[in-house]
């Protein structure tokens, strides 16, 4: 049941970026008409609207003395930045428009750009190779802005790798220790998952059902289900950044319609987007997408605030273990068991992935 | 499609490669490690590295 992996040591782990990907940068409701900063896969970058609404993405850095753009005093004048130290002025393409004190703009003055697409409530980025970007799949998560389900969402950074995220996200049986009274039970832990790779897709599965569990707070409080529960938790993550929980929750016993319809069921889609900021530290993006109590502030507000507190323990957890880590001499083992199957499976493929 | 199952009641993991071969194995390391090898999975199964018994490392920290 246990062994030890000398394949997935330390030095195996994804510490470096999966290039030529789309990763989340912002949501989409960040993003405006005021100057907007953020670091992803260790390239910082600037982003804003232009005037007719679209998103823009490019160096954070002014090609002169390398002042950031974001920073104040640059600000937006119109569809161009100026720089807030001497003002060399830049278009929505990253062209440089005008420089201080010369008519003439030097031809490499500009900046780099990103392509950028606003999908699912997201800000995505391609970071490696632009023309690279339009045959590169953009994973989705469309319960995010879709009629019929009500969103809440934030973002914590995290002081960690990303591949601990991972590691964290495709092994579900921590919530019955880290999150215990919020969103883990004993059942959790207790049962056996299976685990599917489609190397086709590029996707990992991992499935765990429960067919009678206690409910835990988190479901009990946001569904009205005092009883027994059916529980299903079906993980479909597309490495290297998006993760995607299919939550099932309905009264023990009671399962979908042969037809596939499931009207006496709870849905939840628990998104993550994963994105590498640093080697060592992460953008934590979450969502809770649900199919019931569309209006109810309450419930929206319960499920932000709990939500919230469980990915703060799950921070606090792997920025303890970040220290831990990256305090150690490269090299040490590992012990894998059972659980974490879907855990190994995510790492070949990222790993692959990165080259 | 790669499939890992682990069903109730069962400590042992049972892996099925998309061409069809089949094999159980003890912890996930062994049983990626047959099914990647596709399509020459090892004729005796996953095999499991366990190191030799021996005394528990110390948890070493890097010097700084």
């Amino acid at each position: 049941m246990t062994g030890c992996d000398p394949g997935h040591k330390l030095a195996g782990m994804t510490t470096a970026f999966v290039p030529n990907q789309w990763y989340v940068a912002a949501y989409t409701r960040e993003i405006g008409r005021e100057l907007f900063t953020r670091t992803v896969c260790g390239e910082s970058i600037l982003f804003w609207r232009t005037a007719d609404g679209a998103v823009t993405a490019m160096s954070d850095r002014c090609v002169h003395r390398r002042f950031p753009l974001g920073e104040k005093p640059s600000h937006l004048v119109g569809d161009t930045v100026v720089c807030g130290y001497h003002g060399f002025t830049y278009g929505a393409d990253g062209v440089c428009v005008a420089v201080p004190g010369q008519a003439r703009v030097p031809r490499t003055a500009r900046l780099r750009t990103y392509p950028v697409v606003e999908q699912d409530s997201f800000v995505w980025v391609f970071i490696g190779e632009p023309e690279r970007a339009a045959a590169t799949r953009i994973p989705r998560a469309p319960w995010l802005d879709m009629p019929g389900w009500t969103v809440v969402s934030g973002m914590e950074p995290l002081a960690a790798r990303a591949s601990l995220l991972v590691d964290n996200l495709l092994d579900l049986s921590h919530e019955t220790y880290l999150h215990g009274g919020y969103i883990g039970t004993p059942e959790v832990a207790e049962t056996p998952i299976t685990t599917e790779v489609d190397e086709e897709a590029g996707i990992v599965h991992v499935s765990r059902r429960m067919a009678d569990a206690a409910c835990p707070p988190f479901y009990a409080n946001s569904t009205g289900l005092t009883g027994r529960i059916t529980r299903w938790q079906d993980i479909e993550f597309t490495p290297p950044c998006l993760y995607l929980l299919h939550s099932r929750i309905a009264p023990a016993g009671v399962l979908p319609n042969d037809d596939g319809t499931d009207p006496d069921a709870f849905h939840v889609e628990v998104v993550y987007a994963i994105t590498p900021e640093t080697a060592s530290t992460t953008h934590d993006f979450w969502a809770v997408a649900r199919d019931f109590a569309l209006d109810d502030q309450d419930v929206s507000d319960y499920l932000a605030a709990s939500n919230r507190t469980v990915v703060l323990q799950d921070v606090a957890a792997l920025d303890v273990l970040e220290q831990v880590i990256s305090g150690e001499p490269d090299g040490y083992q590992e012990l894998s068991i059972n659980i974490d199957t879907g855990g190994l499976a995510a790492r070949r493929m990222i790993a692959r992935m990165r080259g | 499609m790669l499939r890992v199952t682990w069903l109730p009641g069962d400590d042992r993991l049972r892996g099925r490669c998309h061409c069809g071969a089949q094999a159980e194995a003890d912890e996930p390391v062994a049983m990626w490690e047959w099914l990647l090898a596709h399509p020459d999975h090892p004729a005796g199964g996953p095999v499991s590295l366990d190191p030799p018994a021996a005394r528990p490392p110390a948890h070493l920290v890097r010097s700084t």
